[in-house]
Order: C-alpha cells, then structure tokens, then sequence
C-alpha cells in the first residue's frame, strides 16, 4: 500500500472523460483492469454504525465487511444470510466481537444497494515506468427499479520517489474544485442520496427545535408531529420483528404523545382531549405485553446468572414458554396494528394534531409556548419535591412508584421544551433528574419482575416435574429480586436528597428565569 | 533487515541480471526488498527504468541521506536506489572512512527493508571489501569456466586477506550451456564444493531480452526456465541466511 494516496469525491454530473484528461496532461495513462463489485450498506435503524465511525457492506448473502471511514481497520467476513441480521448471529468470530459492542440488540438493516466499477491505471512516463497508479470508482444505485448513476471517486497513490507528479497532480484536482479525502462515509452519504435520505437521519434520542414565538399549541403541535413521525417510521420494524428496539420506540413515541396531551388537557374540552387520550391509551395497552416479554427475554442471561446451575433447568423452561408467548403476543399485535381500527385513529389523530388542537385550545392555547413550558416544568417539580420529601423509610411502594411516574412527565416536559431554555443549563437539570430516576425506575423494574415472576408461579399447575422446576427456578429469582430492591429502596433517601438540595432547586430556578434570547441548537430531526 | 551482495571482480558473468532477478523473487513473496545499485553502470536502474533523482551524488550517498533517492519499482514490495556515476569514485572517498563505511550507511534502512540486495561493481578495490563486509551473504556468479574458478580462488584469498567470514562466500553457476563440454566438466568437477549453491542458472536468450523488455524475466515470461532458476537460486540463498 502507497503511503502516498489521495482520493476526490465527485458528484455523477462529473464525467470520467474530463477526470482522465486532466491526468493525461502529465504522461501517458494505461489502463489495467477493471473490477466490478456489488454490495449493500447495512446500518442500525438509528445508525449506531455510522455514529461510531464504521460502515458496514454486505456482498452476496452473508459476506461482510466492517471498515472505519477512511477505509482502514478493515473487519471482513462470513455472516449470517439473513436479511436483516442482529449481532448475536455472527457467532464468534472476530467479525462478530467487533459488531456485537457496536450494534447492542439492534439490527443491521439494508439501507441501499450500490455497483461499483473500478477502473485502474498507470501514468507512464517517458520510460514507460509507472509513476503513479490510479483507480477510479463509479458508483450506481439502483431505486425504483431505476439504474442512478451517483459520482464515485478517483484515487491517486503515488510511488516512492515520484512525489513530485503525485503532488501536481493532486494539485490540479484540487484547482478544479474536487472535495479531497473521499471516505466510505462519503460514498455512503453519495449512495442514500439517490433514496433521498442521509446518515443520521433517524435518532433514537428526541429533539426539537421549537420556535419561541409560537404559542404553547402550536409549540405542541410541532411535538406531536414529530412523535408521530417516530410512530410511522419504528412502525415497519415492529411489524417485521428485526429487533425489539422498534417497538420499544414506537411506544416511547406514543407515551411521550399521552404525556403531553395530559399536559394540555385543561386547556382543551374534556371530550375532545379523552377520546384522543383514550385512543393513544388503547395502543401503548395492545403493545404493551409484547414488551414486556421482550425485556424479560433480554434479562434470560442476566437471570441465569443469579442461579445456581440446578435452577437453570427450570430457568430455560421457563424462558422456552415466554418466548412462545412472545410469538403468540407479537401475531396478536401485528393483528391490532393493521386493523383499520388502528388506522382509523391513527388518521383521527392526525387530524387532531394538524387541524383542532390549536383552535380546541382556546384563549389557553395563546400562551407564549416558553411561558407556559416553564409553568407546567415549575408545577411538576413542586409536585415531585412535595411526594418526594413525603417519602419515608416506612413509606409503601406505591408512593416510590408514583414518584417515578411524575418524574417521568418532568423529564418529557424537559425534553419536549428543552430548544426554548438555556442549553447548559437544562442539560445539568436532566442530568440531575436522570440520577434519581435511574434509582425509582430500577426499583420499579424490580417490582414489576417480582410481581410478574411471582403471578407467573401461582398459575403453574401443580404435578408436573417440569413445572416443578419452573416454580423452583422463579422462586430463587424472586429471592434474588427482592433482596436487590431492597438495597435500591435503601439508596432512595440518599439519591433525592442530592436531587433535592436548594442548589439543585436554583438551578431548575434560573434555567426556566433565563432571559428569553436563550442559545438555539440545530435541528437533528 | 538481510544484506545480501551480488559480487564478481569479473565483468559480464550475469551479475546484474542475477541482482535483478533475485530482488525480483524476494518481492514475490511479499518482502520489503531494496535493490541497491552501487555500479555506476546503471544496469539494474535501466532493467527497472528507474533513472537516479537529479539531486543524487556520491556525496549524499556518503552522508547516509538515502530514503530520499529511492525509487519505487512497478512492482509491490521492491524498491531501487539507483546508482550515480559519481559512484566510479566511491573509493576515495571510502578509504577515508575504513571498511565498516557501507555498513553504518545501509543500517539506517533496516527499518524499511526486510532485504536489501547489492548490485556490486566488477572489481576488486577498496569498494568491494566495504560491501563484503557490509553483507550478510556475498553470492557471485561463476561461468563454468577455468579462468572463472580461478577468479573465484582469488576471491577466497580476498576474503581472507580482509579478514571477511568466508561461510558467508557462496557460489552458482552462472550462464550456464549444457552443449558446451567444458561447462558439464567444469560443474561436475566444482559443483559439489560446498561454496556453491545446487542452481545452475542457465544461458538462455530470455534473459538477454530483459535489455528490450527492461523487465525481470519472470515478469515477462514467468514460465521461462531463467526465471524458476533464480527464483529456485533466491530460494537456496535465503536458507543459507538462517544456516549457521
């Protein structure tokens, strides 16, 4: 490999002509071979890949190749034929070990089709020496069932003791307005192009820039948009199954909707916001118990763990019969989701969003939108600091669990305002929120485990040897669940009281007292 | 990084092609080869089409600075430094320095190389005892011929003169013809000393073509009984580096 190499970008408006003639203008230029290659890019629907600095092509079935952009720290190798494969598939290979700490639980998806040509070259000089080699890449991609032809590039590697031609010639790609350093992420963003998309363009994290002159319905208006957005675009992989973080999203989405539907409510007639709510309501309970097998599923190891080898017996049964309760949930959800009930309110609420939320609203609805987020993010936390300084030792769970709930509606409130507050400054206030609640929800997730397991045992029927093991299994892992929210129940007092300390509770103050001219971010959705 | 001089006092025995054919076949197998053309001939630079930077002298060869003259071939892993004619007078200048010169010059390349081949001029002068003793292994063409085994006593005796290891002192029979009957004895008399190497490395036109074609002949004509010799012979010198 030259140590010398180059490579420019150009857009399919570009042809390949006028990039050899400029070559030809220095020596005389041979043409070698030339190699064609078909692959796909593969990425995680929220480009978990790409965000990490990696690019990953499939050739044929089960051919991948894991690269960083610049081509280098190449991982290549067999891998599982499935369309859209999850990391666990690629079984122990290094391959495999690169993608699994890149990739999580998600799926790689297919995100568009290329053919590539590579043409290679020698520039020849009087002594018919090669002085420097190059290759030149076209690209095409196919979308719709139409050839796109999408630019490529052409690389330049000089030879040792040739310097001098390389540099001009780079030079004169250079003067010619040729974007230099043409890495794979610039292929990749060349090739979405033709399926007019780009990386990046689906996060996982929610973001919206609101504009402070709106009013609070159409500030909310802008929300719900792009939450539904959320809903049609995780809606494709839940019904395909690629992998659980869709459906996850997709009710995240649809909570993030009720929770912020509730916060107007008193702004709007009850009728009108109930139906909407009771609908919104209706799908987070027709997804919900697909969920929750989907989080136990994902805890099978971590179960496995906590027990004695001669529980795992029980443990693995106990597991075959939730992932076959998963199967029967996941037919029953794909059911409701294409059901034109679903349909029917999915178009309601769109309706709702687009064309009454503002008028229903009312003299309410006018309100500055940054006047009345800080309002509604004051009230919320009063309400916290109220339940939360009321919790005791002795207190039930019960209150640690509504706790959590209004923390929740804080933390969406938060997020749903964030653009119109100073950044800093919101950013350390979820960062204080998020530590306490990181401690309710691991005491909730335990609970819920426990009651869940617990519900689980007393319907097994007695008498057989397999159930038997079961029953013993769940009852080691409750023992193990209960002692463990216990040790999360004792470190509450201390957690909110570090979230509710008067320094914190200023610093909550001052963000929302922040003059109005506060620093904007960029949009990312 | 291995040093290896290809080296005969004698002119025309196929020095060059030897140089250039085997530095060709150690790149084959995908090491990092430096073919180092000390002949202010410039045979090996014209087989590879490789002419020395305008820059290029003896002086700056002497002050060690060579990364900055060496050329890369057309093929992966080997590259030239090409001679300067301003090397026909190497010696003066080396017999200032004393016979370790050379040595300390090509050590700044080990970093770079994993071999590095010496095409060494055809005589017998202060030069050649500084690349003698800069090399690991000094192999010389041999046509079998009378005066050529005498050329090869006389080079023992140089060896022994300058107080050169002579187990580095290997041999092969070069520009070999089997019609010639002089050439058979001659093999069959000194081909079995343990100095030369088992390859007979034939004459053959392939080899003479490499003068139009400025190729080795294995890149021309892989097949060609010239090329598996040499590639046969570099195989041979390259056990011979780990043999004690």
């Amino acid at each position: 490999m030259s140590l010398l190499q180059v490579s420019f970008a150009f857009a399919s408006d570009i042809t390949p002509t006028f990039l050899l003639d400029t070559v030809r203008a220095t020596g005389v230029v041979v043409e070698q071979e030339v190699l064609e290659d078909q692959f796909q890019y593969l990425d995680t629907f929220n480009w978990q890949l790409y965000s990490q600095g990696r690019v990953c092509k499939r050739r044929g079935t089960d051919q991948y190749t894991l690269s960083d952009f610049a081509g280098l720290d190449v991982q290549e190798g067999t891998g599982p034929d499935t369309l859209v494969p999850l990391a666990r598939e690629f079984i122990s290979t290094s391959l495999g070990r690169e993608m699994e700490p890149l990739l999580g639980i998600r799926a790689l998806i297919p995100c568009v089709d290329v053919e590539r040509e590579k043409h290679f070259f020698h520039l020849l000089n009087k002594d018919e020496k090669i002085i420097m080699r190059l290759c030149l890449e076209l690209n095409s991609c196919t979308y719709k069932g139409r050839v796109q032809e999408t630019g490529g590039c052409i690389r330049l590697y000089g030879l040792r003791g040739y310097e001098k031609i390389y540099h001009r010639l780079r030079q004169m790609f250079i003067e010619k307005g040729l974007p230099e350093s043409c890495g794979e992420d610039f292929l990749l963003q060349q090739a979405l192009a033709v399926r007019k998309r780009r990386p990046l363009d689906y996060s996982s994290k929610f973001s919206v820039t609101l504009d402070d002159r709106e009013n609070i319905s159409e500030a909310a208006r802008d929300i719900f948009l792009i939450l539904a957005g959320n809903m049609a675009e995780n809606l494709p992989g839940v019904m395909q199954d690629w992998d659980i973080e869709f459906l996850h999203e997709f009710r995240v989405a649809l909570r993030r909707s009720r929770s912020l539907l509730s916060s107007l409510k008193k702004m709007m007639p009850a009728d009108e916001c109930g139906e909407m709510l009771e609908g919104l309501k209706a799908i987070g309970t027709a997804t919900g118990p697909l969920r929750d097998l989907d989080v136990y599923l994902l805890e099978q190891g971590a179960f496995q763990a906590l027990l004695p080898e001669s529980l795992h017996r029980g443990l693995k049964e106990f597991f075959a019969s939730l992932a076959s309760a998963r199967e029967q949930e996941f037919e029953k959800l794909i059911q409701t989701l294409q059901s034109p009930d679903y349909e029917l309110f999915m178009s309601q609420w769109l309706d709702f969003v687009h064309n009454r939320l503002c008028t229903l609203t009312g003299g309410k609805g006018k309100q500055p939108c940054r006047y009345a987020a800080a309002k509604f993010i004051r009230k919320r936390l009063e309400k916290i600091l109220l339940a939360g300084g009321a919790i005791s030792e002795q207190s039930p769970d019960e209150e640690l669990h509504s706790l959590r709930i209004q923390c929740k509606k804080l933390r969406y409130l938060l997020e749903f305002y964030r653009s119109l507050f100073p950044d800093k400054a919101m950013a350390a206030c979820i960062q204080k929120l998020k530590k306490l609640q990181d401690n309710l929800g691991n005491f909730n997730d335990l609970s819920v485990q426990q009651e869940v397991l617990g519900h689980y045992r007393e319907h097994l029927t007695p008498g057989s040897k397999k159930n038997m093991h079961i029953a013993a299994a769940l009852g080691g892992l409750i023992t193990h669940l209960q002692s463990d929210q216990q040790k999360v129940r004792k470190k509450f007092g201390k957690t909110y009281s570090h979230f509710a300390t008067a320094e914190h509770r200023t610093l909550f103050q001052n963000m929302l007292d922040a003059p109005v001219s506060c620093e904007k971010k960029g949009e990312t959705k | 990084m291995n040093s290896i001089a290809v080296y005969s006092s004698k002119g025309g025995v196929g020095k060059t092609a030897a140089a250039v054919n085997l530095s060709y076949a150690c790149s084959l197998r995908g090491k990092k080869t430096l073919l180092c053309d000390m002949d202010p001939q410039g045979a090996a630079g014209f087989y590879y089409r490789i002419r020395p930077k305008s820059k290029f002298n003896r002086k700056r060869f002497l002050k060690g600075k060579l990364h900055s003259y060496i050329r890369e071939t057309d093929y992966p892993n080997l590259d030239l430094l090409p001679t300067h004619f301003s090397f026909r007078n190497l010696d003066l200048a080396l017999d200032r320095e004393g016979s370790g010169e050379l040595k300390r010059i090509f050590s700044g390349l080990a970093d770079d190389y994993d071999y590095l081949i010496l095409d060494c001029p055809p005589n017998m002068t202060l030069l050649s005892e500084n690349l003698i003793m800069a090399a690991d292994k000094v192999v010389t063409p041999v046509v079998p011929s009378t005066l050529s085994i005498l050329a090869l006593a006389q080079l023992v005796k140089f060896f022994d003169k300058i107080s050169a290891d002579r187990k580095k002192l290997h041999a092969f029979f070069s520009m070999v013809e089997r019609r010639k009957n002089m050439h058979g004895d001659t093999i069959k008399r000194f081909g079995k000393k343990k100095v030369f190497y088992r390859t007979l490395v034939p004459y053959l036109a392939d080899v003479e073509k490499m003068g139009i074609t400025r190729q080795p002949v294995a890149a021309t004509k892989p097949e060609s009984p010239a090329a598996e010799a040499y590639d046969r012979l570099w195989l041979e010198i390259w056990k011979s580096l780990f043999r004690k």
